[in-house]
Order: C-alpha cells, then sequence, then structure tokens
C-alpha cells in the first residue's frame, strides 16, 4: 500500500496542488507560448531571407528586421514580464495571523519538522509534512549545517534554507494528495537522498492526525516489542532520537515518537516496511551512503526484529 | 675498439656463468652462525644508518616526559622488546645474540640516536635483520612512550627497571593476568599509574572479551595488544575478562582534573545542550548499557581522549560496536574531546556486584 503511495507521489510542477504552484505553472505556460512565439517569428525569417532567392525589397528587409526581430519580442517578453512581477505580491504576502505555521530545517541529510500547537508548544516530526487542505500555511524554514532549499514542486515554489537565518515561504494547498517535496540545493553525499512526503489532507483529518501527533508514545504490546523498547535504550539510540514518553531525548536525529504512522523512512527514500526498516538499521550506509546514523551491524535478527517490531507500534 | 667491446662482453658472459653455477649449486652459506665479514657489517650498519637518519627527518617529536610516557614505555618494551634486546641492567639474552646480524645491545646503540630516529627504526623495523615494523601502521600513539623508556634506558639499572615492571604475584588473579595483562593493566585491574593505559578493573565482561577478540583478530588495531591478544586462547580471553570485570574500581580521582573543563564536559554531553548535535554519551557508557559497551566513568582522561582521536582517524574500530563512535567523534573539535573526557575521568563509579 504504502509503496503504490510512493510510486504516485507527484513531484511535478505541471501537475499544481497549490495556488501558488498554479500560478506558477500558469506563467511557465505563459512563457513558453511566447518563447515558442518569438522563435518561429525569429527563425522564420531566417529561414526565409535564406531560402527565398534573388534581391529582397530594402525596405520591407528593414522592417521584418526590426519588427520581427527586435520591435515583437520586446513587446512579448515586456508583457511576460508584467505578468510575472504582478504575480509576486500575492507570491509574497504572508498569509494571514493566526494561520497554521510549520518549522522546518535542513538536516544533513533530512528534515526536522515541528508544528507549532499553541505558545512556546511544538510537536516534532521528521521527513513528512502533512497539511490542511484550502488553508495558508506558513513555513519558518532554517538550517542546522549547510545550505539547503526547501521545495515541494506541486505546492509552490522552493526557497532555500541558509544557516544563521531564518527565510520563509507561504504554501496554500487546494487539492487533496500525497506528494514529494525534495531539498533542491545540493548540500552532499546523500542530497539526492533527501526528499520528504507531503499529505494534504481535509481539516478534519489533519487536526485528528496534530491530536495524535502531540500524544506521547503508546505503550508497547507483545514480547517482542516490549524486548524492542528495551533493547532500544539498551543500545542507545535513545541517545540521537527522541521517542516521547520514555528515556529517549536525543536530538541529533528524527523524532521516532509516532515512527510508524510516517509513510517512508531515511528521508522518503523507502517505503516504511519491516523489511526495509531491518535493512535501514543494520545496514544503513548501504541504503543511504554518507548518512549519519551508525549501522547497527552486530544486532542479531532477533534483537533486529524485536527493535522492528517496538518501532511498528509507535503509530 | 671492436675488438675490446667483444672482450668486455665475454668477460661478462664468463663472470655471469660463474654467477649463475654459485647460485645454482648452493656453495654460499646462508649460516648465521658464521656471521657477516667486516667489510659486510661495516656496509650494511653504514647503510642502514644513513637510511634511518635521512627518512626520519622532518619527524614532529612530542613532549616525552608527559605523566604516564614512561610506565606505559616500560610495560610496552616487556612485553615487546626485551626478547630480542634484553633488559636494562643485564647481558643480552643468549637466543638472539646467535642471529645474524644481532640485535644490537642497546645502551651502545641508543647514545647515537636522536628520537626521531628511533621512532622510525620501531615504527618501520629494518630490513634484512630481525627487527620487525610495529605489528599495526595506525598506532604512532603507542610507539613514542617507548621511545621515551629508550632515553632513560642506558641510565636505568636492573633493579630500577624490575621495580618498574614486576607484578604482585601475590593475589588470586588467574595465571594469564599475572603473566600478560598485569604489566600494563595491574592484576587488580587498576593500572600501574600511567593514564594512556584504561582501567579495566569493574569494565563490563562482554565489552573485555570483545575487544581481546578485535585485537586478536586485527579488527582492533594495537602494536601491543594485538600480539598479546593473538596468543591468548579463547579461555585465557574468558578468564581474564571475567576477573577484571569482577574487580572493584578503587581510589579514584588520581588524576589531575581541571574543574572547569570537567564543567564544560559535563554541560557539552548534556543531551539538552542543542548547540553540539551528538550523541549523549551516557546513554551509552552509563552503567545499565548493553554489556558490549564500556563503562567510563573514572577512566584516565588522557585515555579517553586519545581513542577520540583514534576515531576520528578512524584507527580505532573494536569489537563490532566500534563504527558507532566514529560519527560522534567527528563531530566534536579537541577541546571538545578534551573536555568531554575530563567529565568522565572525574565521575565516581558506584561498586557493581559482580556476576554470580
Amino acid at each position: 500500500m504504502s509503496f503504490l503511495l510512493i510510486g504516485d507521489l507527484s513531484q511535478s510542477t505541471l501537475d499544481p496542488a497549490g495556488h501558488g504552484a498554479a500560478q506558477i505553472a500558469d506563467l511557465f505556460l505563459w512563457m513558453l507560448g511566447g518563447g515558442v512565439l518569438i522563435w518561429l517569428i525569429v527563425v522564420g525569417l531566417a529561414v526565409y531571407s535564406v531560402v527565398v532567392p534573388g534581391g529582397h525589397r530594402p525596405r520591407l528587409t528593414k522592417t521584418l528586421v526590426i519588427g520581427g526581430g527586435a520591435v515583437f519580442p520586446t513587446l512579448v517578453l515586456t508583457s511576460l514580464l508584467c505578468y510575472a512581477l504582478a504575480m509576486l505580491p500575492e507570491l509574497h504576502r504572508p498569509p494571514p495571523e493566526a494561520s497554521l505555521t510549520i518549522d522546518v530545517s535542513g538536516v544533513r541529510w533530512w528534515w526536522r519538522v515541528g508544528y507549532r500547537t499553541g505558545e512556546n508548544q511544538r510537536v516534532e516530526t521528521a521527513n513528512e509534512i502533512r497539511l490542511p487542505v484550502d488553508q495558508p500555511v506558513e513555513f519558518k524554514l532554517t538550517s542546522e549545517d549547510v545550505i539547503h532549499s526547501f521545495w515541494i514542486p506541486a505546492l509552490g515554489g522552493k526557497v532555500d534554507m541558509i544557516p544563521g537565518r531564518e527565510t520563509r515561504l507561504k504554501l496554500h494547498p487546494n487539492r487533496v494528495g500525497t506528494f514529494r517535496g525534495v531539498c533542491a540545493e545540493y548540500c552532499g553525499t546523500a542530497h539526492a537522498q533527501m526528499a520528504f512526503d507531503v499529505l494534504v489532507m481535509s481539516q478534519a483529518d489533519f487536526e485528528q492526525w496534530l491530536r495524535s501527533q502531540k500524544r506521547d508514545a503508546s505503550e508497547p504490546s507483545g514480547r517482542a516489542a516490549t524486548a524492542g523498547r528495551e533493547l532500544f535504550h539498551r543500545k542507545g539510540c535513545g541517545a540521537c532520537h527522541t521517542i516521547r514518553g520514555t528515556d529517549a531525548g536525543g536530538r541529533v536525529g528524527p523524532d521516532l515518537t509516532h515512527f510508524d504512522s510516517r509513510l517512508s523512512l531515511g528521508a522518503a527514500i523507502k517505503p516504511n516496511d519491516a523489511d526495509n526498516l531491518r535493512r535501514w538499521i543494520s545496514r544503513t550506509h548501504d541504503v543511504k551512503p554518507g548518512v549519519q546514523m551508525p549501522a547497527f551491524e552486530r544486532l542479531n535478527q532477533d534483537e533486529l526484529d524485536s527493535i522492528v517490531a517496538y518501532l511498528e507500534q509507535l503509530n | 675498439m671492436k675488438d675490446f667491446l667483444k672482450k668486455l662482453v665475454l668477460l661478462g658472459l664468463v663472470l655471469a656463468t660463474i654467477g649463475v653455477i654459485v647460485l645454482v649449486s648452493g656453495i654460499v652459506p646462508v649460516k648465521a652462525s658464521s656471521g657477516h665479514w667486516p667489510i659486510t657489517r661495516w656496509m650494511l650498519g653504514f647503510a642502514s644508518d644513513r637510511s634511518v637518519a635521512f627518512h626520519s627527518t622532518g619527524t614532529e617529536v612530542p613532549s616525552l616526559d608527559e605523566p604516564g610516557m614512561l610506565t606505559l614505555g616500560v610495560g610496552i618494551y616487556q612485553s615487546n622488546c626485551k626478547w630480542c634486546h634484553g633488559s636494562p641492567g643485564s647481558p643480552m639474552p643468549p637466543v638472539p645474540a646467535a642471529m645474524t646480524p644481532a640485535p644490537p645491545y642497546l645502551p651502545d646503540v641508543l647514545r647515537d640516536l636522536d628520537s626521531a630516529e628511533m621512532f622510525y627504526i620501531v615504527k618501520h623495523g629494518i630490513k634484512f635483520t630481525g627487527m620487525p615494523a610495529w605489528p599495526t601502521r595506525q598506532r604512532d600513539d603507542e610507539i613514542w612512550p617507548l621511545v621515551a623508556f629508550l632515553r632513560q634506558f642506558s641510565q636505568m639499572s636492573d633493579s630500577q627497571y624490575r621495580d618498574l615492571v614486576d607484578v604482585d604475584e601475590g593475589t588470586a588473579a588467574p595465571e594469564v593476568v599475572i603473566e600478560q595483562c598485569a604489566i600494563c593493566h595491574a592484576s587488580d585491574g587498576m593500572g600501574r599509574g600511567s593514564d594512556r593505559v584504561p582501567i579495566l578493573a569493574g569494565q563490563n565482561e562482554v565489552y573485555l572479551r570483545e575487544s581481546l577478540q578485535a585485537f586478536a583478530e586485527g579488527k582492533r588495531y594495537s602494536g601491543v595488544m594485538e600480539p598479546i591478544a593473538a596468543r591468548l586462547s579463547k579461555r585465557e580471553m574468558s578468564d581474564a575478562s571475567k576477573w577484571y570485570a569482577s574487580q572493584t574500581m578503587t581510589s579514584q580521582g588520581r588524576f589531575d582534573l581541571d574543574d572547569e573543563s570537567v564543567q564544560t564536559g559535563r554541560r557539552l554531553i548534556s543531551q539538552h545542550d542543542d548547540t553540539l548535535k551528538v550523541a549523549a554519551c551516557s546513554k551509552c557508557h552509563g552503567q545499565e548499557n548493553d554489556p558490549s559497551y564500556p563503562v567510563l566513568a573514572g577512566q584516565p582522561a588522557e585515555y579517553l581522549n586519545r581513542q577520540l582521536a583514534l576515531f576520528r582517524n578512524r584507527s580505532r574500530c573494536g569489537g563490532g560496536s566500534g563504527n558507532l563512535m566514529h560519527s560522534i567523534a567527528d563531530a566534536l573539535d579537541k577541546d571538545q574531546s578534551q573536555q568531554i573526557a575530563s567529565y568522565f575521568a572525574s565521575l565516581r563509579r558506584e561498586p557493581i556486584e559482580s556476576d554470580p
């Protein structure tokens, strides 16, 4: 199921699912049309001048060269420029007060995502962003190491994430669906494997999801999962990962409190299922070369299964 | 002219034929018992001195009088070198003396060597002699303590040397501990005063056993520990690990600690400090974690800091979990490593019950 979802993820600017993206897609199509028109006329005239034999009338030549080569392109490009500039204020206008605000920071090579749920309250997740449909959302973007760039092609433009600075991006999704976001600025070895899932949901679904994210992690049930939790702590996983409601409070890697509710793992590079998770934990660097998480090669099959069982109950 | 060339070629052919006959017939003795001709001995010695002097140029010599250097150097000498070179104040051992060339009587040669040359010889060994290279290329830090000791070698008396290496045999420790480990780690696991040597008393048994295994298989690098571990049987490894794990860490706090760096270290590793994106040390190195991870409380700061440097250079892997430390060590600069090491060194360890 989740595999199908990932296979269907739209990452196309030409299939917009948000106001910004729709405007950008329109602009692209108009520019394409204008560009094609200019190209046809300029190249057509050039071909005409070569192909038609004999002398050309100087007066007509002058009109065609100046009119078709300079005046026409200038007119088309100027109107396109005006059209594009007219879009900017709306794209840049901050969303209304009290809109949903999401903090996203780029970390080599994943995304830390925080939902502001109240005064000084934040719910953290990673590599997955869920949004309510037909609501403006503001992203506050930072980086914890190098320059990244935050881009959800189906929803809008991209904005750089710069260390030591906060940049902003407003998006306004208008279609329910699952999309893919990527890092659009080369940031090192695993740059190409730094993506995230974006789920646009109905307001009610979104609120329900956010409520469930606010909760602490659920208690494991069953022998394997209970052993898995014990092992998770004994092996020191909590030094880097947080699971709210337990001793694990590390801030180096992604928050795993509701890990199993996510579609994918490893910054949206693999569907989140038991096989992939097992491989991720034990052969991390084969799955994602360069990743900061060390591979836990020496876990035996039982231990691996227990940890996976535990993580799969963190929904 | 043409005639002369012809003669030259002929002469060459004759000599080559004689050479082949000598070689194939086996008439030349390779026996060590007769030694070298004086001219050969001089020639080889001269060539080797020149080569060592040339190649050791530019080696940066660290401070050799730091605490713990000499003590560790003596231990290393005792376990790796004395078989061929004898010990201070005693005559050459007879077996290596029958080698060709025989290992030199050290007081005779050491005065002509500077520290960089000693380091070069110990690290790389010398071809066509019995002098082997250091068993690993990754641990220059083990060679300098030995150099520190070699600089004192000529002035040291037999009894001074014995004071440094003799181990207390009056304990219940297994034989392997007394014979192999106690020279550096002492039979109670508290070490013999070198802060470059880990305290083994009360360490996790699994960690100790896996470390020995890793040394024996060459997965963890050490010119000292690899040869020792390689000659231990599984049983001996297990006995030694069990013994040290059952000992109690005593007399803690014997290493001078700079309080400020201890405090900074404490702040650095508390996991709520968001400025340092490093896994919280205590999540793996406390006393309730996986027994294949070492407990660090009370270990000498110098030793811990050195291990972080080894992890940073990828000169330490270890018993399968060593890779976990690589990205952590990469994220720490030298000062931070020092501060974190000081913090762990300052921790007191609660005595833990030994396994029933």
